[in-house]
């Protein structure tokens, strides 16, 4: 009987957000808990090394250290001209958001359920509904906040859905997860549209929480059924959903983000770039 | 006194250790394969110590559970003290079974475990695979003579 109406709140309103947030702080030793021989054996792959292999190591990366910064010549002009093109057509000028560096703590054990666990909480300025990435595309959404750790959907989550258009002409879809970290479902792509395997999806920017711009997934297979009102479109995630021990959260620049009015009281500790106090706030649901 | 607080402590490491092993980083091809240590847990304490373990625990257990997996709450609370309710009803009956016939029914009960966590599952939306009921449910069954080899000598330690 209890368990019904616990099972009713959780599911059918949001009474228990503050308590589900407090939790994430119970969970959390759990997880690093267990975590623990892993991270004994990162700890002795990096300090117990060879002078050779460290040399080694040296090398490579300063090899692709020489490669990225060509790369980033380039950006440099590619930004600029993309900052006055911008600037031509009146619109908002950045795409580049303040971000912070978070450790995967832990997985959600269950494999329907598509969660993980991270380093960072409400203490470093994260909130509900914040973006998070990693080097290659997106990973997913905070869901839960509790004061040093938070809860992070994936968008391979069955529960989650990602407003995205394709790259190339700008087309808008839904790309939902389908339970399974290999890849995302594209809902209601008509049959005549123009898509094709390979094109890359990215966030649009519509439903206010990622913001636009960011790789989600690449077509992979496109099945046309003519007994079926929509084509059956399957995308692979871009971001490495299942072997990332590191994801950067995004404070994307946009105040329809927060949701209550109180100013960020204490600064964030670990930022890499200082944020706006006026940008970051916190979510009005953490108060009980 | 001492005896039944021993007792309880016993269960609480008992269970924190089970919660460690749910939680315990497993690669995504093997996580079909990881055991219900709880439902277990909560099997043994019904059988062996009926007038100590019930329902009301087990329900507890069942909430720490789901707060520390993340999943729906309720939904292992209302499996295990569903199950531990069944055990309580007939734990004379099952005792006095052979290793083999205690397998099945831990089977048996794990698989209702399985079931009312996946119905409450469904509610918010995660559709559950049949390998996602039958496979962990059969390996949790298989776990049953390690429990038991286990844990019964804690039984002496604590006189129940």
């Amino acid at each position: 009987m209890v368990s019904a109406v616990l099972v009713g709140l959780f599911v059918a309103t949001p009474f228990l957000q503050g308590a589900r947030d407090k939790a994430v702080g119970l969970a959390a030793p759990f997880y690093k808990f267990a975590d623990l021989p892993r991270d004994i054996a990162e700890w002795s792959r990096t300090r117990l090394i060879s002078r050779d292999e460290l040399i080694q190591k040296n090398e490579a990366l300063r090899s692709e250290l020489l490669v990225h910064q060509r790369k980033l010549q380039q950006l440099a002009f590619l930004a600029a001209e993309n900052t006055r093109l911008r600037q031509l057509l009146n619109s908002a000028d950045n795409l580049n958001h303040r971000v912070l560096v978070a450790d995967l703590v832990g997985v959600a054990p269950d494999p329907n359920i598509h969660k993980v666990f991270i380093n960072r909480g409400s203490d470093d300025g994260v909130y509900v509904g914040q973006p998070v990435v990693d080097a290659t595309g997106l990973i997913g959404q905070v869901v839960n906040v509790s004061s040093n750790d938070s809860v992070v959907l994936l968008i391979s989550d069955t529960s989650h859905a990602i407003p995205v258009q394709i790259n190339r002409n700008g087309v808008r879809l839904i790309a939902e997860g389908r339970g399974s970290v290999f890849e995302l479902g594209l809902r209601h792509v008509p049959s005549t549209l123009d898509i094709k395997e390979g094109d890359l999806l990215v966030s649009s920017g519509l439903g206010d929480i990622y913001p636009a711009g960011y790789p989600v997934a690449t077509v992979q297979k496109i099945t046309y059924d003519p007994g079926r009102p929509f084509a059956e479109v399957v995308a692979i995630p871009k971001a490495q959903l299942n072997r990332n021990r590191h994801v950067l959260l995004v404070f994307a620049n946009k105040t329809r983000f927060s949701f209550g009015d109180q100013a960020f009281s204490a600064p964030p500790k670990a930022m890499l770039k200082k944020p706006n106090s006026d940008n970051v706030k916190e979510p009005s649901n953490d108060n009980p | 006194m001492t005896t039944h607080s021993g007792f309880y402590t016993w269960v609480v490491v008992s269970v924190l250790l089970a919660l460690l092993l749910c939680v315990y980083p497993l690669p995504a091809h093997y996580a079909w394969f990881r055991p219900e240590f709880l439902p277990l847990l909560c099997i043994f304490w019904a059988l062996y110590c009926p007038f100590r373990f019930g329902v009301v625990i087990a329900w507890g257990i069942g909430l720490a559970q789901d707060v520390v997996v993340g999943g729906v709450w309720g939904a292992h609370a209302i499996a295990l003290a569903f199950i531990t309710y069944v055990c309580l009803l007939s734990y004379q009956r099952l005792r006095s079974y052979s290793l083999a016939q205690q397998i099945l029914w831990v089977f048996i009960l794990v698989g209702i475990h399985q079931i009312f966590v996946n119905w409450v599952y469904g509610l918010d939306g995660y559709d559950a695979p049949v390998e996602m009921i039958i496979l962990p449910t059969l390996i949790t069954a298989l776990c049953w003579p390690l429990v038991l080899t286990l844990l019964k000598p804690s039984r002496g330690v604590w006189h129940v």
